[in-house]
């Protein structure tokens, strides 16, 4: 973990500024996301399905910040419970391939909400836990503002028992100037 | 020439007046700045920003904390201050800031004052926390507030394997709302605040769970709303305070061996006025009204808290002078009541006359104040010297001297009362003091001394502290262990109590403070301080050992952008002992852990404003490690901590 760490740091030190004004543009993407099921623990007793992203991207400093929700569904291996996730994260990444090819890595913090399908004790049925992410992605301009993206994820969930999941994601972009509106409130 | 002295004189008349009434003296300030980029919501969170108070929590909560060394850390005694208005927090010998009406975010400054001093018209010689509302702006402004707090380690799907994993602690909402206005002679301000903690911690969660009928989700509750106006007329100006907060926590009260679960009701008005502040002399008033009362939440064993606490105080004080040399005289009249289920009542009156001299000269300030306080048929009498030099522009020494005797009271601790027929604790089989005396009489002599220097872009500060105690009565409390269901209280950890008379000893420190602008929008401060008691006197090292004896802390803030703050705290305390808990610990081959590790916890904090400063929003991991720390060995273990806050103003 600690590793990991280090070497997306470094990683973010070398990365080329990204020179584009703050707040200038918002990027919308959506995608599809597969899990990329590896022996462990939980994927002994769940078998993680396919999920969707929405993300919404400006640049900030140097970087882009993000937000974005996404959507995963975990099957029952054993008898427990499946459940739906839903991932509310925010992040920061910089371009380590600025251009029409662009190569990114990013850091994401969030909250994963699991609904389970039956009630844990006395009712409750969800569970709330942070999450922190990393992000490589690469993406192609089609356009001046369709493009195409894949990603891959690492996502690290602090649960009691810790969750690392890793997720492939593939969808399109759309950029937009950012309205002066916005742009000012964001400011 | 002439010009310029007499625009010096102008800013002279501005400036010192308001400043030579209330120097700006304190051992710290947290300005706006800082405690908008500190992603801390609480009140009670503010403790971490502020590394000379010591303290612990039992529930990750509510902190005891102890200035400076200043009173015993069982006793806590230091001053609370809310726009220059006393709060009286004190109940059963403990003090609880949660009682006050304001989270985090509705403060423009708070100040901390870890040596004697004389301020606010009396001499405060336990410590001070002096805190400040925001502000006001011309015209009508409403404000609003939200946070909510997540603790790691939850169960998630694993809840379905194995169910004796815990659910963690959650913090939140942390929300006030607040609206206010002003106008060229008055203003006022109304917020009403809530704030909810979540105990899940398995030690606690265990105690409370046979305890309080409400197994399934305990919850500690605040519900508060506060009042502040203000008129500032020609030659006067008055300034009003008024709060209610209904609380309802798990007390954890010495003695007990669990948390109680009470409604608490804490009400307070303030007035304070008279000659406007820019002015030195002049004729000032105070006045309050504050009540405190416990009562029972339902449980299963109906063991129940019931006392109440009423105090009323009134001073007047004058000062005569120039703006570089004044004298004040004051005098001030207080009285407490408690009184229980039983309708027992005590009152304790008490007369205070106190006098100051101040005098400022080019290179330095000199306060000299005295104070004689007659209470309990009795008298005690203080004095502080507080001389500041400046050495050249960039150093300053700035030296405290105090001597005070002091007037133990037992009446202020519950096993006093118990012992005396009072029922506080009714149902519940407390060990007691039978025969203690009422009050006992102590002394205690300190010695502060503080360098500061500003060299370029870099501050350096390094001070000593030096403190003699005599006469106290100490608690030494002894905690066994138990599973088995004795009653209500003893269920966990059975205590007795012996009273150690006349205890004394001396607690010597010191600390320095290194503040550095880095780069251009990188400021950082590192902060260390070592203190320890020195004595043979057994119960005197007991009650010392449960403060660490090193802390270190160091800021660093990163403002990329306009509107934008990344931070970061680290923060270190060394081990400490719990002597009291050492029997629970044999019975349990070292379950609690009466001696405490150190730790070390790392916070990251991200702030940014919106929309013109209207909306800001912050994000606070704390204990970024994760390391698993307890502050008291009956304690909540805490671990890794997101908070996002919301704050909206118009």
């Amino acid at each position: 973990m600690i590793r990991s760490a280090l070497l997306a740091a470094l990683l973010l030190l070398t990365a080329s500024a990204h020179a584009q004004p703050v707040f200038d543009t918002v990027l919308f993407s959506a995608s599809g996301t597969l899990n990329l099921d590896a022996p462990t623990t939980f994927s002994d007793r769940w078998s993680p399905g396919y999920g969707g992203h929405l993300e919404v991207a400006t640049p900030f400093y140097r970087g882009f910040f993000e937000l974005g929700v996404g959507y995963h569904t975990y099957g029952a291996r054993q008898p427990v419970p499946v459940f739906d996730a839903l991932h509310v994260y925010g992040g920061y990444g910089l371009y380590l391939i600025d251009g029409p090819v662009s190569v990114s890595l990013s850091g994401r913090l969030g909250n994963y909400r699991m609904q389970f399908d039956e009630a844990t004790f006395d009712g409750v049925r969800t569970e709330s836990e942070l999450t922190v992410s990393a992000v490589l992605r690469g993406d192609v301009a089609l356009g001046p503002r369709l493009g195409v993206f894949a990603s891959g994820t690492y996502q690290h969930t602090y649960t009691f028992v810790r969750l690392g999941l890793v997720y492939a994601s593939a969808g399109v972009t759309y950029l937009l100037p950012t309205p002066s509106w916005l742009k000012s409130a964001l400011e | 020439m002439i010009q310029r002295w007499l625009l010096f004189l102008l800013g002279s008349c501005i400036v010192l007046p308001v400043h030579a009434q209330e120097p700006d003296n304190a051992n710290q300030y947290l300005a706006d700045e800082a405690l908008d980029t500190s992603g801390r919501h609480r009140l009670t969170q503010l403790w971490a920003m502020l590394p000379g108070w010591s303290g612990f929590a039992v529930d990750g909560y509510t902190p005891t904390v102890t200035p400076g060394a200043l009173s015993l850390p069982q006793q806590p005694r230091w001053a609370a201050f809310v726009d220059g208005h006393h709060v009286p927090l004190r109940v059963l010998g403990q003090q609880h800031l949660e009682a006050l009406p304001l989270h985090v975010p509705q403060l423009g400054e708070v100040g901390t004052y870890t040596r004697p001093v004389y301020r606010y018209g009396q001499i405060r010689n336990r410590g001070l926390l002096d805190l400040k509302l925001r502000p006001l702006q011309d015209g009508w402004h409403a404000r609003g507030h939200v946070a909510l707090g997540n603790e790691i380690d939850d169960p998630g799907p694993y809840r379905y394997v194995d169910d004796s994993l815990p659910n963690i602690d959650r913090g939140g909402p942390v929300a006030f709302v607040e609206v206010s206005g002003k106008g060229p002679r008055a203003s006022l301000r109304a917020s009403a605040s809530i704030d909810e903690h979540h105990p899940t911690d398995p030690l606690v969660r265990r105690r409370l769970f046979y305890l309080h009928r409400d197994t399934v989700n305990p919850i500690t509750r605040r519900q508060s709303a506060l009042v502040q106006a203000a008129w500032r007329g020609g030659r006067s100006e008055h300034h009003l305070l008024a709060f209610y907060t209904d609380l309802q926590p798990y007390r954890w009260l010495p003695g007990t061996g669990a948390e109680l679960p009470t409604f608490e009701r804490h009400s307070y008005v303030g007035l304070r006025g008279g000659a406007p502040s820019y002015r030195v002399d002049g004729l000032r008033y105070r006045l309050h009204y504050a009540t405190q009362d416990y009562d029972p939440r339902i449980n299963r064993d109906q063991a129940f808290v019931d006392y109440r606490r009423a105090s009323l105080h009134g001073s007047m004080a004058w000062t005569a002078g120039s703006p570089h040399t004044y004298a004040t005289i004051g005098a001030s009249a207080d009285q407490h009541q408690q009184f229980d289920l039983d309708s027992t009542r005590s009152f304790i009156t008490s007369g205070r006359l106190t006098g100051l001299l101040h005098t400022s000269y080019a290179s330095g300030i000199l306060r000299l104040s005295s104070e004689i306080e007659r209470r309990l048929e009795t008298s005690a009498l203080r004095g502080v010297g507080e001389w500041t030099q400046y050495l050249g522009e960039a150093h300053e020494l700035r030296t405290t001297l105090s001597y005070a005797t002091r007037i133990h009271p037992s009446y202020t601790m519950p096993w006093y009362w118990e012992g005396e027929g009072f029922s506080f604790y009714d149902r519940l089989e407390l060990s007691t003091v039978n025969n203690a005396p009422f009050f006992t009489r102590g002394r205690l002599a300190s010695a502060d001394v503080v360098w500061q220097s500003t060299l370029g872009n870099t501050w350096l500060e390094a001070g000593g502290l030096f403190r003699y105690y005599s006469g106290l009565n100490i608690a030494e409390y002894r905690y066994s262990y138990t599973e088995e269901v004795v009653s209500a209280t003893n269920y966990a950890f059975p205590a007795t109590v012996n009273l150690r008379i006349g205890a004394s000893g001396y607690v010597a420190g010191g600390h320095a403070r290194v503040g550095v602008d880095v780069m251009e929008r990188v400021t950082s401060e590192a902060y260390y301080q070592y203190q320890r008691p020195v004595t043979n006197d057994d119960a005197f090292w007991e009650a010392w050992a449960v403060l660490p004896q090193h802390q270190a802390q160091l800021d660093v803030r990163f403002a990329p952008l306009r509107r934008f703050n990344v931070a970061l705290r680290g923060r270190y305390r060394s081990g400490t002992q719990w002597l009291s808990f050492r029997p629970a610990d044999d019975q349990t081959g070292g379950r609690f852990g009466w001696e405490r590790p150190a730790y070390v916890l790392v916070d990251a904090m991200l702030t940014k404003d919106f929309w013109k400063d209207h909306l800001t929003a912050s994000i606070a991991l704390r204990n970024v490690l994760n390391t698993p720390f307890r502050t008291h060995p009956a304690g909540t273990q805490e671990h890794m901590t997101l908070w996002i806050g919301i704050t909206a103003g118009l």
